[in-house]
């Protein structure tokens, strides 16, 4: 008898288990759906006053200033060294088929298709959107922006705007400086220091490269600019109170900024190799 | 001062999420009084101010500025009201950004009243009604004392020349004679400018001396259902003769029944 009851315990035990995690499963699917329509929406609201009033100009130089001119040095820096690594990591098997000369394709295909934007996005949003986040949190949390209402301004037109613009507009220009970084790096790296020949590895390196892979480099970087400063202004605008609640917004802008870029990457890798795919329908696809 | 009402909160409701914040709460402000309303801290306060220049929507009841209900207007009006009505937040809530200078001029510029030589006029003079030197113009917020960001708040709020200001706890944080400073402020505002001002603060002193009236909010958790959010509402003389012993407990600073909660609390959680 003891021994039914501990049974039917221990399974009813295991069902409420199997329910709560579902139930938590269904919450956190019913949070992030309900998260992606709020940032829908603020986002439709950002576009909406850009599309009707412009941000003031001495707002959107200062954040053009913090987010493109101060992001430059760092920008250059990681697209030179993620040039140098990709020669160090291509370079042995390349060798070991006596192609070390086309090292110089491989480089400048992936720093300007996946590479450039990707890192260039990722370390923005570490840059850019933290700080994003955390001032617009920080503002929150010290009442500052109800001080803008109450002062008769829009906050999305006079914060959000101006620091979405400013995304959209330079994280592309800043991608093509890390583009532009890591060919001179992977270039340096792989005749300065490997001795392959120079002329050769122009030569290949060329030839594997097209406008359009420029230009499908710079497509994925305005949207991955347009998530960066669309996310972080959200989480600033929406932080919870205290030191606590600005760290978080901060963290949660980069996590949730470096998963929309991912996802945003791949679907707009398969998107634009449609379009190659519909408008040089005989060109072999790599 | 006249009859009229310029503000007018009628059966005002707000909760957030499952708390409940206001409860029926009715008050007229008539044009040209000062109304202080005291409690204790989260008894909804700020919310109170907050809901009369449409920063919190209330769930139920109206907020009415001279004679029109704020849920009539469409953004652009409210915008338009908001530039009638100053706000002098609690930490006085300067963008830490921008320069003295610009935090004043903001409004200003904000709706383009006036050309930059006006503007800089304006701000010089504000700057002087609430007793800063112009030294103070280039400094950055995080630069001035309490008492200053205090008062260069309180210039904000002026620049516009509103009809109404709202203060919350306007001489929280302060040393008495600074609180005596902003108080002399606040008297001297109303005199010269003749706006209608609601003040929430805890300090009796200050709604002693710079109030018509005074209204106490009790928070909800601690009222019987039904009972009114209300305590009081009377001058600051009757005050001192109301007979509710939440009113005295309140006004006197005394901790009476507080003491008795906090030991229960401490043993039921050592225990």
């Amino acid at each position: 008898m003891a021994s039914e009851r501990l049974a039917s315990d221990g399974r009813r035990g295991i069902l409420d288990a199997l329910s709560d995690t579902i139930a938590n499963l269904g919450q956190a699917l019913l949070e992030s759906v309900q998260g992606v329509g709020a940032v829908a929406l603020f986002g439709w609201r950002t576009l909406g006053w850009l599309l009707t009033r412009l941000p003031r100009r001495d707002t959107l130089v200062s954040n053009m200033y913090a987010i493109g001119v101060q992001s430059l040095p760092v920008v250059a820096l990681i697209g030179t060294f993620i040039g140098m690594v990709l020669a160090v990591q291509s370079y042995t098997q390349f060798r070991a088929f006596g192609l070390e000369t086309r090292l110089g394709g491989v480089i400048n295909k992936s720093m300007f298709r996946e590479l450039g934007p990707v890192l260039a996005a990722t370390m923005l949003a570490g840059r850019v959107g933290s700080a994003m986040a955390a001032e617009l949190g920080t503002m929150r949390v010290t009442e500052q922006i109800d001080a803008l209402v109450s002062l008769g301004a829009n906050p999305i037109h006079y914060l959000v705007a101006p620091r979405f613009l400013s995304c959209l507009l330079l994280i592309p220009s800043l991608t093509i400086v890390a583009v532009f970084m890591g060919v001179l790096g992977g270039n340096f790296f792989c005749v300065r220091w490997l001795g392959i020949d120079e002329h050769h590895y122009w030569s290949h390196a060329t030839g594997f490269v097209e406008t359009w892979d420029l230009f499908y480099g710079v497509v994925k970087s305005i949207f991955f600019g347009g998530v960066i400063g669309l996310v972080s202004c959200y989480r600033g605008f929406n932080c919870q109170p205290g030191a606590e609640g600005v760290g978080r917004a901060a963290t949660t802008a980069f996590v949730s900024s470096f998963v929309a870029i991912i996802v945003i990457d791949l679907f707009l890798s398969m998107f634009l190799d449609e379009v190659y795919a519909a408008i040089w329908p005989y060109t072999p696809r790599l | 001062m006249t009859d009229e009402p310029l503000i007018d909160l009628r059966g005002l409701h707000v909760r957030f999420g499952a708390q409940p914040v206001l409860r029926d709460v009715t008050i007229a402000v008539r044009r040209g009084e000062t109304l202080a309303v005291i409690g204790e801290s989260g008894c909804g306060k700020t919310v109170l101010l907050k809901t009369i220049i449409g920063l919190v929507a209330p769930q139920r009841g109206e907020v009415r500025f001279n004679g029109r209900s704020l849920s009539e207007l469409d953004d652009r009006q409210l915008t338009a009201l908001r530039t009638r009505v100053g706000f002098v937040f609690q930490n006085a809530a300067l963008f830490d950004s921008m320069t003295i200078a610009e935090n004043i001029a903001f409004p200003l510029r904000q709706h383009r009243a006036g050309d930059e030589a006006a503007c800089r006029e304006q701000v010089l003079a504000m700057l002087g009604e609430v007793g800063l030197p112009p030294s103070v113009l280039r400094k950055r917020p995080a630069e001035l004392s309490g008492g200053m960001r205090k008062r260069v708040g309180l210039a904000r709020a002026l620049v516009m020349r509103p009809e109404a200001l709202l203060y919350d706890e306007p001489t929280t944080g302060l040393d008495p004679i600074m609180s005596d400073v902003i108080n002399e402020l606040m008297i001297r505002t109303r005199q010269r400018y003749e706006v209608t001002s609601i003040v929430v603060t805890h300090d009796m002193h200050t709604a002693r001396k710079v109030a018509d009236r005074v209204v106490m909010l009790y928070p909800l958790a601690r009222l019987e259902p039904g009972e009114p959010q209300i305590l009081f509402d009377g001058t600051p003389d009757e005050i001192e003769r109301c007979t509710d012993r939440r009113v005295a407990q309140f006004i006197r600073g005394e901790a009476g029944d507080r003491l008795m909660e906090m030991r229960e609390l401490q043993d039921g959680q050592g225990g």
